[in-house]
């Protein structure tokens, strides 16, 4: 911020102090070609955004208001029309029992996974960042690359290791005598597309706080070594508030991809049938699009989730953001 | 729209060389010519020489086409291949209908073929003279692609049921092959008591459309017009019976509740964990690739009945649809006949595609009618000629199959869980398309 800042700040004072000649200058520097260069600039940007992102989502905004209607047996060209319903489509979903079941289980499943996976990403960062650690590279890559694994393959891989008659994890836990421990059951399956996604992002949000810590100045810690903090100290009473802004943004990244969860049961409803056609948001939208052929609820589902997603992480931020910018002031 | 009516002109006027054409091209065919690669589509648009796109995922399909193509210069067809309809054609289908640029022709299966309908997506082909070809097609198909005086499409091939079962296992528990289900039933019991780690079968609670094939053969009747007036009846008794026998078995723990066409279905079918597979002709194929190890292990029998009389189902099979955007729908028609009626063109579907036609004629092709090494040198085909006579013709589809299957889906995987029964799922699924259905706008009366 305060490198942005800087010229305009020189700037003001200039005109401030030049006075009229000053001001004229820079008018005739601004003006024609000059000022419509920085648009050029963002043009190319602008461009591909408004066609990658703003007009989808729009465009789904627009399909959310219209319903397709039949009459009489549907039978023939005439029998269908699309037509306006205004917010009919949301209250459709918003009556839907599934939607809300399929909501209130990813947010069970964020409120249990998020802070496990984040606990442990900021340990192994920590972790790595210890003066004391040795073969630190190695660490870094081998923690990092799950990530590289894409979501869908590593739930086909996870599938194979889940799977009753195929599983080693399964028959040494039987074998153990644990008995047989069903992953894939009505209640287990939901813990265990949890341990994929740990597994897939735990080393991605190290990462993220990982580099956070780089960030700090080793004057810092050479000035508490000096003051004769031991090095669990100096993570926790130094470290820890530091990165602390590093978290909120893997929370809010957290949170955002649980809200979105689908890849990972999609592939798994190959291998058990516990995971039903709505089993998350996301995955109900899928299925109204792309199985019932309903475009419009699909679109009222997806907007719902997104003004969902929106709510939450701008609330969570909100929610912690006096700490975490406190902090970054520091 | 002036060139379109030339080219609609020329064809009428010419309509009756064209057809003299088709039946020697059919004569051709019919001695088993190959394809010949040379024949593919030339680029430019030459006046009179007409273009259509096809989206189909048959495999080996081209062969046909390009039959086609060789004696037919002037209509020449360009073959799409695309994923299966439910891993996505049918949504890509759905959206080009809406934003006007389908293709001329698509592989539509059976219980999709409402849905088309009513988004008013399909030609209607008795105008291009389908119903000269009604007595060419098992029964049952003929009546699932037309409605009212109006042919919707051509069948193409179909899935009649059979038992595939484990005959060395058989031999081993001392059973006798089941002739009806409580015959089943009595020998899933006997497994079970002998081995508890072996199953008769499984229950595929996320495969509904498997179930609907056994309901569809203790004579449901899920779907039927009245007037202008869908009458649904899900929950009929017949429905119900097959809903309770495998209740009954998945109470006792007689099947393992698992997903079919999953790897662990697949090590259960090779490793003797499941005995049978009460499946669709096309299933011959699914376990000589997925249980190789198993050859000459298995048998087919015809389907276990309900009573006395011989009825069987079927699982499966598609048809070719003319889409309403083409420019030529009569050429187009013209293709869908001659590619599911065609000797040649059956013979390349049956030995490469591995399809079983719906052609009365194209059963009793050498192809459709050899002994399979597989299968211990039994030729099985011969049951599936009789199942395919024998397949309940009164059975429809509803309008909104997909969201039945859905429902029914998530209502079985709930009932195998321990929250209700089979029937009671049936029951929900009922209320739940009537309700689907109602809200879409179409009438409605409950069974």
């Amino acid at each position: 911020m305060t490198t942005i800042d800087l010229p305009e700040r020189a700037g003001e004072s200039a005109s401030a102090d030049g006075g009229a000649l000053a001001k004229s200058k820079r008018a005739r520097k601004l003006s024609g070609g000059s000022r419509v260069a920085p648009f050029l600039f963002l043009l190319p940007f602008m461009v591909l955004f408004a066609i990658f992102f703003l007009l989808p989502i729009a465009y789904a905004i627009y399909q959310s208001l219209f319903h397709t209607e039949v009459s009489g047996l549907g039978l023939g060209p005439n029998s269908t029309v699309t037509k306006f319903v205004g917010l009919g489509n949301f209250s459709s979903v918003l009556s839907d029992h599934s939607f809300f079941s399929g909501l209130g289980r990813v947010i069970l499943f964020g409120i249990v996974q998020v802070p496990i996976m984040l606990a442990l990403a900021t340990v192994l960062a920590l972790l790595l960042d210890s003066a004391s650690t040795r073969f630190k590279r190695f660490f870094r890559l081998s923690f990092f690359l799950p990530y590289g694994v894409p979501g869908v393959i590593a739930a086909i891989l996870w599938s194979f290791l889940y799977l009753p008659g195929l599983s080693p994890i399964v028959s040494i836990l039987r074998s153990a005598g644990f008995g047989t421990i069903n992953f894939l059951g009505i209640h287990s399956v939901l813990w265990s597309i949890a341990n994929i996604i740990t597994w897939e992002y735990t080393g991605y949000n190290m990462l993220i706080i990982y580099a956070g810590l780089q960030a700090i100045p080793q004057s810092l810690f050479e000035a508490a070594r000096i003051d004769g903090a031991s090095e669990i100290k100096v993570a926790l009473k130094i470290k820890l508030p530091l990165i602390f802004s590093s978290i909120v943004l893997t929370a809010v990244f957290s949170i955002i991809g649980t809200l979105q969860l689908f890849s990972e049961p999609q592939v798994l409803r190959a291998v058990t049938t516990n995971i039903s056609s709505s089993f998350t948001p996301n995955l109900l939208a899928y299925t109204k699009a792309f199985v019932e052929n309903d475009p419009n609820v699909a679109a009222a589902v997806a907007v719902i989730l997104a003004l969902g997603t929106f709510i939450l992480s701008f609330g969570f931020l909100k929610l912690v953001q006096r700490r975490a910018f406190s902090e970054v002031e520091l | 729209m002036g060139f379109q009516g030339s080219i609609s002109g020329f064809f009428k006027r010419s309509s009756k060389g064209i057809a003299l054409g088709l039946s020697v091209a059919t004569l051709a065919a019919a001695c088993g010519s190959t394809a010949s690669s040379s024949t593919s589509t030339s680029p430019s648009t030459t006046a009179g020489v007409v273009h259509l796109t096809f989206w189909s995922w048959v495999p080996g399909l081209q062969a046909s086409v390009n039959m086609w193509n060789s004696s037919h210069p002037n209509i020449q067809v360009k073959l799409d291949e695309v994923t299966s309809g439910a891993a996505g054609t049918y949504a890509k289908m759905f959206s080009a209908l809406q934003a006007g640029n389908a293709p001329d022709l698509g592989q539509v299966e059976y219980p999709v073929i409402p849905n088309f309908e009513h988004v008013g997506g399909l030609v209607n082909l008795a105008q291009y003279g389908a119903n000269t070809y009604k007595n060419d097609f098992v029964p049952w198909t003929w009546n699932q692609v037309s409605q009212g005086g109006g042919v919707y499409a051509i069948p193409q091939d179909t899935g009649p049921m059979g038992l595939f079962y484990r005959a060395d296992l058989f031999t081993k528990y001392g059973l006798t092959v089941p002739t009806t289900w409580s015959e089943y039933l009595a020998d899933a019991q006997k497994i079970h008591q002998q081995n508890p780690n072996a199953y008769i079968a499984a229950f595929p609670a996320s495969d509904s459309a498997w179930f609907s094939a056994l309901a569809w053969q203790a004579g449901a009747k899920w779907f039927n017009t009245q007037g202008n007036s869908w009458v649904v009846n899900l929950a009929d008794p017949a429905t119900m019976q097959v809903a309770n026998l495998w209740q009954t078995m998945i109470s006792q723990g007689l099947v393992k509740v698992e997903p079919d066409f999953s790897t662990g279905w697949y090590k259960d079918l090779s490793d003797g964990t499941i005995l049978t597979w009460p499946t669709a002709v096309w299933g011959e194929n699914t376990i000589a690739t997925n249980a190789a190890t198993t050859s000459g292990d298995w048998r087919v029998a015809p389907m276990p009945n309900w009573g006395n009389t011989t009825v069987d189902g079927n699982w499966g099979g598609s048809t070719t649809a003319v889409f309403k955007d083409t420019k030529y729908p009569a050429q187009a028609a013209q293709f869908a006949e001659w590619l599911n009626t065609n000797s040649g063109s059956i013979n390349n579907m049956i030995t490469t595609g591995g399809l079983y036609p719906a052609s009365l004629a194209g059963q009793k092709l050498p192809a459709a009618n050899s002994p399979v090494a597989f299968y211990g040198g039994q030729n099985i085909w011969q049951v599936f000629a009789q199942g395919s006579k024998a397949v309940n013709t009164s059975f429809l589809w509803g309008p909104v199959m997909s969201t039945t299957f859905t429902q029914l889906n998530d209502a079985f995987a709930k009932a195998t869980t321990g929250s209700g029964t089979l029937a009671d799922a049936v029951t929900s699924t009922q209320s739940a398309t009537v309700s689907a259905m109602k809200q879409q706008g179409f009438s409605v009366t409950a069974g």
